[in-house]
């Protein structure tokens, strides 16, 4: 009796590391995407998630306008906010400045941070719940409406990326300004505007993101940085400049953390990320990685 | 070769015995109060005082609310006429909730702005970051929230505490707890390091021959997924699980508890009695026991009331219980200067050890002396029920 109570914990844990191992990989998806076109790393995409989420909740709940209008305009901050960060910021980086993009999105993330800190408050706030608290045993485990919509979302959002990327002539567009903007654009594709896209899709998919991760928490002002820094190990492990291998790193992270957590306690979950990350450095094969650092050069 | 060296010795020791002598003349807590003598910071028409509270970061809202009370108090205190014929002024630098942070705002407070004495403070690892600092300036710091076995005793006789440390706080919930019926599994998830494991400590005490079991799960504020530990607590079978989080992850752990179909008694720090836990996760903490450091706003004790009209007079909206936490800290602080003989530090040092029962109403009567820096070694009692908090036992102390 004890093992079946032991058996349905540890499926439990399991299914819910799976699920926020899906938020991990709807977060790193915004990040790929962005990588893949402007070779850029954005530090501050978790703030634009939170931007968006803050900004809703602060909508609905302190100005009283209707939920749907307040959640859209946090998308739509979330769009325009990433688009500026390309255009004003991301792209004035002079070429040959590696690691300048990680220092002014770095300040860009503190810039959001205290100006939603002085708009809406340093307080931790309640979100929609989204479903989470609906919910029903299947086989012994718990499965909340919210764990549905996390699971659903992601693995359409996932799909659409990779139909748009593979099957359509945007799809060719962005890869072909990844591999080279200047034969592309000899080529007439409008790198320019492309980019612009880019950013501005990733926008959207981090304020999707913003808004599951606060259904299952709670909305601050730094609550996406736990979420964006796992993505981001989730990427180095798997690789930035792929599409499936960091995506489904990102899932199983969630899933290995989780089963950390349970069996060893709370204090090893971030000791084990990062253990991981030592282990898979070693073992990875070099070609793996070299192929990478081309790309990031 | 003989003389210059003989020279040089004689200056090095000159030099030494001046360095002393200023030391202890100017900063210095440490000797005898010469009422005739003026500390750093205090001029014939104010007198200088510092904090540093997380101002920004995951903890900024409790040093925002914090500072907010202190400089509403301070500002009622100079229209009143000030302390000694001098006006008040408190600087409260940011520290992040950082400890590295806070050690460098605090030298530029003592060393650069000259302050006379820390006022408050608001957060544990930042101020524990500082205690050392302080102590080999001699800087007196008078009622920081820094819940800590390692404050409030003669180990660090330079800061006066004004609220019990974790270890009391747990054991006296604990205690309350016990005496709600036999349960015999108990839990608690704290925050891993000094806090949770002062918590600990306090509730080992309380449980002591009572044939209880402790299960214990520390945990790292920025996780993503409660699942894992409420699953955790679920196993252990514990009836009650004590919790010492932050608002964001006390929330989640709930959520994640009752999503599981885990529903036992809950008891929690003092942290969430504040309005704006309440507000939020209520509806999450039904009928949850936490400990009152501070008296609630609500309470019908007259000084809690004029606080109330105080403090919305001098900023135009109520208090919280952060503000409430700051004004307290300064209003403590102000006394010690109004009994002081003279206002440098070894006269405030004087004065705060002859504090005896000195009632706020907001906190237990405060009384330190020669080898008592606790303050005070009682906490309130409250429960979380609808959107409101309901007073059980104004004080309690160990001994109830």
């Amino acid at each position: 009796m004890q093992g079946a109570s032991n058996g349905n914990d540890l499926l439990q844990v399991i299914f819910s590391g799976l699920v926020t191992g899906c938020l991990y990989a709807v977060v790193l998806l915004g990040v790929l995407i962005v990588f893949q076109v402007s070779k850029s790393m954005n530090f501050a995409y978790g703030q634009v998630g939170m931007v968006a989420t803050l900004g809703g909740w602060f909508g609905y709940s302190v100005l009283g306008l209707p939920v749907w209008l307040a959640l859209l305009i946090g998308v739509v901050l979330a769009v325009l906010v990433n688009s500026v960060i390309d255009f004003a910021a991301i792209r004035r980086i002079p070429e040959g400045r590696p690691g300048l993009d990680l220092v002014v999105t770095l300040g860009i993330f503190l810039l959001l941070t205290a100006v939603m800190q002085q708009i809406v408050d340093a307080n931790s706030h309640t979100f929609l719940s989204l479903g989470a608290d609906t919910h029903r045993q299947v086989g012994g485990v718990v499965v909340s409406v919210n764990d549905g919509l996390v699971i659903g979302l992601t693995v359409a959002v996932v799909c659409v990326a990779r139909l748009l990327l593979t099957r359509t002539t945007l799809g060719t567009s962005l890869r072909a300004s990844a591999e080279d903007a200047t034969i592309a654009e000899s080529a007439g594709v409008n790198v320019r505007r492309l980019r612009t896209g880019t950013w501005a899709v990733a926008g959207l998919l981090a304020a999707v993101a913003g808004i599951l991760v606060a259904s299952r928490l709670a909305v601050d002002a730094f609550y996406m940085t736990p979420v964006l820094i796992k993505a981001f190990i989730a990427g180095m492990i798997g690789g930035l400049d792929r599409f499936w291998p960091p995506l489904i790193v990102a899932v199983l992270l969630g899933v290995y953390e989780s089963c950390v957590v349970f069996l060893f306690g709370a204090n090893a979950g971030t000791p084990a990320v990062f253990l991981l990350i030592i282990i898979a450095l070693a073992l990875m094969p070099k070609r793996f990685v070299n192929e990478r650092n081309e790309v990031r050069a | 070769m003989i003389f210059a060296a003989g020279a040089v010795s004689i200056a090095l020791v000159t030099a030494a015995c001046g360095a002393g002598a200023t030391s202890s003349s100017a900063s210095g807590a440490s000797g005898s109060c010469d009422p005739k003598a003026t500390g750093p910071g205090v001029t014939d028409k104010q007198i200088l005082l510092g904090a540093t509270m997380p101002l920004t970061g995951s903890g900024a809202a409790g040093g925002i609310g914090t500072r907010e009370g202190q400089e509403a108090f301070y500002a009622k205190l100079n229209k009143d006429g000030g302390v000694q014929g001098r006006q008040v002024k408190v600087n409260v630098l940011d520290d992040a909730y950082d400890p590295s942070t806070a050690q460098k705002q605090m030298r530029q407070l003592v060393e650069s702005d000259k302050i006379l004495a820390v006022s408050g403070g608001e957060g544990t690892p930042n101020f524990l970051g500082v205690v050392p600092y302080l102590k080999r300036q001699n800087v007196p710091a008078i009622a920081p929230y820094a819940p800590s076995d390692t404050l409030g005793n003669t180990t660090n006789p330079n800061v006066f505490m004004a609220t019990v440390d974790y270890t009391t706080e747990f054991e006296i919930l604990a205690k309350y707890a016990l005496q709600q019926g036999q349960p015999k599994k108990m839990a608690l998830v704290g925050v891993a390091g000094n806090v949770g494991d002062n918590a600990k400590a306090g509730m080992e005490k309380a449980f002591q021959g009572k044939g209880v079991d402790l299960t214990y799960v520390p945990e790292t504020p920025g996780t993503t997924d409660f699942t894992p530990i409420a699953s955790q607590l679920k196993k252990s079978g514990a009836e009650w699980v004590f919790l010492i989080l932050t608002n964001a992850d006390t929330g989640g752990l709930l959520q994640a508890m009752s999503r599981i179909g885990y529903t036992p008694k809950t008891a929690a720090w003092a942290g969430m009695s504040d309005d704006s836990y309440i507000k939020e996760f209520g509806a999450l903490s039904q009928n949850m026991i936490v400990a009152l450091e501070t008296a609630a706003l609500d309470s019908k004790n007259p000084k809690v009331a004029q606080f109330v009209t105080d403090f919305t007079a001098q900023t135009g909206h109520a208090p919280t219980k952060f503000n409430e936490l700051g004004w307290v800290q300064a209003q403590l602080t102000a006394e010690g200067l109004k009994q002081a003989k003279g206002l440098s530090r070894p006269c405030l040092v004087e004065a705060l050890e002859g504090i005896s029962g000195f009632d706020t109403g907001i906190l237990p009567p405060v009384t330190w002396g020669k080898e008592d820096r606790s303050g005070v070694d009682a906490v309130g009692i409250g429960q979380i029920k609808g959107d409101r908090l309901t007073v059980l036992e104004e004080t309690r102390s160990l001994g109830q």
